[in-house]
């Protein structure tokens, strides 16, 4: 008689708890997360008919021509994640060595970082005030490319020197059971319909939809002034804002999603000058999650070792100048994106600067 | 006011009592000069240099004690401080300190973690306390300008206080209003915004001590904009809170306390 009293307020808890649960964001995680695994199987049939196209055609065949192209490549699609997990597949396919994909990996990660800075040249050619709306957009790409300079030579001595190859995951039993057992009926339907060029394409342009629903997945963030408002305004410790954002990104898996989850922490969408920059250098550590995610899925430890030396690298570079030169460091990317804004012709001139940088290296 | 006046009989030490000795001009002193060694075999040096230093305040101080003390400098100053239960500490800060200091800490930076009442920083020369640049960040309770009031109420005759708020934030997206991003005190005053709600209270109390004010905004990064504005309007002392915090504070919050007692020029009082 006890026993069945005693079960029954758990059982309503449980039933409590369930309802709390939105299902409808947990579905759309599941199908997002199952496109992106049938995406990059896409993509890993496509990128071999792709490779005397990359190879030949765009002769991308160097560290520098393929830094380009991951950056261009960025830029028109609007997104970096998709050019990351092309890279890993031209590499699976033999189209790109490991130095070339590490760098059109990083040439992503620069592309992308245009994405928020763009939004708010719109804005500006809308007459809104220059720094109001690019600081967020310059402050990202400027960090973003400064860290990944030295990432490049890091990760590149990381990879000729075979450091990191020890660490290497497969994708395991499971979940090549999964793959064998669903998707690859769903790829054979697609291999049948589509030639071997379009599978790639046809890959690229589901991971966009998953990427998309997963960014739907994501928790509201409607935080009244009053809640969090003293919190958004104290100024954190480097380290602490480095982390915050490592782990929002891990959870984002995108540097501009979590730079726009920081709008609501403050009635007014204002952030600290002094956590936004290590905030931004957390966010590039963990935005290569689905990368790596991907590079399991390929099957390819070289892939996953590829993507492991980024984020060893931009965790490294990143720690070093936040113990080492921060305030300098910071200050010069303050004084930079203050000169940008200064004037319109700084402004112009550093957005021909980032589209003629990438052509350039696009021609080595 | 009880001041323990920590020397060692350097050249910053030498600025901290010049310092005092510019405070007893106006007011009412009672000191007790305070030497730390690290063994007994320094006890004779350190004698010799608290009477010197003792004889020399005695000119403009009417109360003067010595106390010799051995240990960790830091946690000996902050122990007299506690146990004498003084209104005010105050020492001199070197200059440049080595690589290991810098990774260590100074004394200075251990005692400001601790603070059991407002410690002056004499830096560079000493001045007649005349104008002050008080730096209030608004986040705190009770409002730092108040737990000056409460500590150092003397210290507020005959002066001209510069209420000093430091917006360090940029606009998270684009497309935001960011007027507030460039405003003045008066537009942020009249915009009812927290950093204009902070100055307004300020200037009502000081307005209450009758003690002339004035209010402003600066937009930058903090510390710099506070050594900027120290600078600038050649100010006698800066007046920062010591930010500790508790707990979760301590971990996870800068001390912008320690990078500003590092980066300005001249004289700091740290309010607890």
């Amino acid at each position: 008689m006890q026993r069945r009293f005693a079960l029954q307020p758990l059982w309503a808890q449980f039933i409590k708890q369930a309802r709390r649960v939105n299902w409808r964001k947990v579905a759309l995680f599941i199908v997002s997360l199952l496109l992106f695994i049938l995406a990059i199987a896409l993509m890993k049939e496509g990128a071999q008919a792709l490779t005397p196209l990359v190879r030949d055609r765009f002769a991308i065949n160097n560290a520098a021509n393929s830094l380009g192209f991951g950056w261009f490549f960025a830029y028109v699609i609007m997104s970096g994640s998709p050019v990351a997990a092309a890279a890993l597949t031209f590499f699976d396919a033999g189209a790109l060595d490991r130095v070339a994909a590490f760098t059109m990996i990083t040439g992503s990660r620069l592309g992308a970082s245009f994405i928020v800075l763009f939004i708010g040249f719109i804005y500006v050619l809308r007459g809104r005030n220059r720094a109001t709306s690019l600081s967020m957009g310059l402050l990202s790409f400027t960090v973003t490319g400064t860290l990944h300079f030295f990432v490049l030579l890091l990760g590149g001595l990381f990879l000729r020197t075979g450091a990191l190859d020890n660490v290497r995951l497969g994708s395991g039993g499971l979940l090549t059971a999964f793959t064998d057992v669903v998707l690859d009926p769903v790829v054979a339907l697609f291999v049948r319909f589509l030639p071997n060029w379009a599978l790639f394409l046809a890959g690229l342009g589901v991971i966009m939809v998953s990427f998309s629903l997963f960014d739907k997945c994501l928790p509201e963030m409607a935080l009244k002034e009053s809640q969090v408002g003293r919190v958004s305004r104290l100024v954190y410790r480097p380290l602490v804002m480095f982390s915050l954002g490592g782990l929002v990104t891990l959870v984002s898996m995108s540097v501009s999603v979590s730079l726009s989850i920081l709008v609501p922490l403050s009635a007014r969408g204002f952030v600290r000058r002094e956590n936004v920059i290590p905030y931004i250098m957390g966010a590039n550590v963990t935005t290569f999650i689905d990368t790596l995610f991907a590079a399991v899925l390929l099957n390819n430890p070289a892939a996953f070792t590829i993507v492991l030396a980024q984020m060893v690298s931009v965790t490294i570079v990143s720690l070093l100048v936040q113990v080492t030169i921060f305030r300098p460091y910071e200050r010069a990317m303050l004084a930079f994106v203050g000169w940008v804004t200064a004037r319109n012709r700084n402004m112009a001139l550093f957005m021909v600067g980032i589209f003629v940088i990438p052509a350039l290296l696009l021609l080595l | 006011m009880r001041v323990l006046l920590a020397t060692k009989g350097s050249a910053h030490s030498e600025v901290a009592v010049q310092m005092l000795l510019e405070l007893a001009r106006t007011l009412t002193i009672s000191a007790t000069v305070l030497t730390v060694i690290k063994d007994k075999g320094e006890t004779e040096t350190a004698a010799t240099l608290m009477s010197q230093t003792a004889a020399l305040l005695e000119t403009a101080v009417a109360d003067v004690q010595t106390r010799l003390r051995m240990g960790d400098a830091a946690a000996e100053i902050l122990r007299e401080a506690t146990e004498g239960r003084y209104d005010l500490i105050l020492t001199g800060r070197r200059a440049a300190h080595s690589m290991l200091r810098r990774i260590l800490g100074s004394v200075t930076q251990h005692l400001l973690t601790k603070l059991p009442c407002p410690l002056l920083i004499a830096k560079e020369r000493a001045r007649p306390i005349r104008t002050v640049l008080l730096c209030d960040s608004g986040e705190f309770a009770p409002p730092l300008l108040q737990r000056l009031v409460d500590s150092l109420p003397e210290l507020l005759q005959d002066v001209h206080i510069t209420c000093l708020h430091v917006m360090s934030q940029i606009s998270a997206r684009p497309g935001l209003p960011g007027e507030q991003l460039r405003a003045a005190a008066e537009d942020l005053i009249k915009a009812h915004a927290p950093e204009g709600e902070w100055l307004q209270r300020d200037s009502r109390i000081l307005a209450g001590l009758e003690v002339t004010h004035d209010l402003k905004v600066r937009h930058g990064l903090v510390v710099d904009e506070i050594a900027a504005e120290a600078r600038g309007g050649d100010y006698d002392v800066v007046v920062i809170g010591a930010h500790r915090g508790m707990g979760w504070a301590q971990l996870m919050l800068d001390n912008l306390a320690r990078q500003i007692v590092a980066e300005v020029d001249r004289p700091v009082l740290v309010v607890p």
